[in-house]
């Protein structure tokens, strides 16, 4: 799925999508453990976790993830948001709870 | 120079997860039996009982106690805060409870969180905020924060549930002062990822735990200078917990 429609989603606020994004979104991931997401997310993964730490970006680029949204109205850290800019990985943000988020997204994922 | 027997990792009442049974009266019982000559005192989230337990345990047994916090960040990492001065450890402790995120909890549950007199009596229940919460800050922002003080900063126990590693994946920049292992396979894992300063901690949450050495620190006396000295020049020697 082309990130454009993910932005569509009226459930998601767009933080950061990095110019000339031509990665498809697949499949998803949730979890806050970055060790554990690290093991388990797969790649072209759209990743939902209240983690709002700078290591966020650096695990996307290792588990190929390419976009990640914080969940229950959460915030990034500025310094997050500056190093999804350097990796290209799109950043949103809900006011949704993780779950119901992530139950979105599979929906919209599998009906793609 | 002399060879000190070191347990830098200990709870006390206050902490909600600790028994009940982590008094001043125990831990004179347990230390005075053991051969220990250096601890600290390291708290979930507040430094209230560090002045008492450091002053009964200082005149009851010889031992010194460098004062300190176990802080838990908003990415749930737990934080070894080490202070030269008592007065500094209040302080940001008093900073830290402030920003905790869970206020009010179930006591009978989660476990009561108790205040000690000077005598070592208990003398309060406190009820809020919760100190098995996160605080609102991050990683880099209590380190930031505690080294305004004198002090050393060290991830505790970095591998396992709380670790640094174990919530953040990858061990982030900053230069702590030292990180907390467990166990030899845990130092070889962490000198892998690049750390080379350690310290090896108990982290006593019963009375029996208080006897345990976990580590030697090799110095001409027990100042706080002489403590972060050995950390920063990887010179703590670890006692290996079965
Ligand atoms: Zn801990
Ligand atoms: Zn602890």
């Amino acid at each position: 799925m082309k990130i454009e429609k993910i932005a569509q989603c009226d459930f998601l606020e767009t933080v950061f999508i990095p110019e000339n994004f031509d990665s498809e979104i697949l499949i998803g991931h949730t979890g806050d453990l970055l060790s554990e997401v690290m093991r388990n997310c797969q790649e072209n993964s759209i990743w939902v976790t209240h983690q709002s730490h700078q290591n966020i970006i650096a695990v996307s680029e290792v588990t190929g993830a390419k976009a990640i949204v914080i969940a229950e109205n959460l915030n990034f850290n500025a310094d997050t948001v500056e190093s999804a800019k350097d990796a290209s990985i799109a950043l949103f943000k809900t006011k949704l709870s993780a779950f119901e988020c992530c139950g979105k997204l599979y929906n919209l994922l599998k009906n793609d | 120079m002399t060879e000190f027997r070191c347990n830098f990792h200990n709870h006390t009442v206050l902490s909600p997860c600790a028994d009940l049974t982590m008094t001043t009266e125990n831990y004179i019982n347990f230390l005075t039996k053991s051969s220990l000559d250096w601890i600290s005192i390291t708290d979930h989230n507040s430094s209230a009982n560090v002045r008492n337990y450091k002053k009964i345990i200082e005149e009851n047994s010889g031992i010194k106690v460098i004062p300190g916090i176990e802080v838990q960040s908003i990415e749930e990492v737990h934080i070894l805060v080490y202070f030269e001065h008592t007065h500094e450890c209040e302080e940001f402790g008093k900073i830290i409870e402030e920003s905790l995120i869970i206020k009010s909890y179930n006591q009978e549950k989660l476990g009561y969180q108790i205040l000690t007199d000077e005598s070592g009596e208990f003398s309060e229940i406190i009820d809020s905020p919760y100190l098995g919460s996160s605080s609102s800050y991050s990683v880099d922002k209590i380190f930031s924060m505690a080294k305004k003080y004198s002090t050393a900063v060290v991830p505790a126990h970095i591998f396992r549930a709380n670790g640094l590693i174990t919530q953040l994946g990858i061990p982030p920049k900053i230069n702590f002062d030292a990180v907390e292992v467990k166990s030899e396979k845990e130092m070889e894992k962490a000198k892998k990822i690049g750390y080379s300063k350690f310290i090896f901690g108990c982290d006593s949450h019963f009375p029996q735990q208080l006897e345990n050495i976990s580590c030697y620190i090799e110095a001409d006396s027990r100042n706080f200078q002489n403590f972060q000295n050995s950390l920063n020049s990887e010179k703590v020697i670890p006692v290996w917990q079965p």
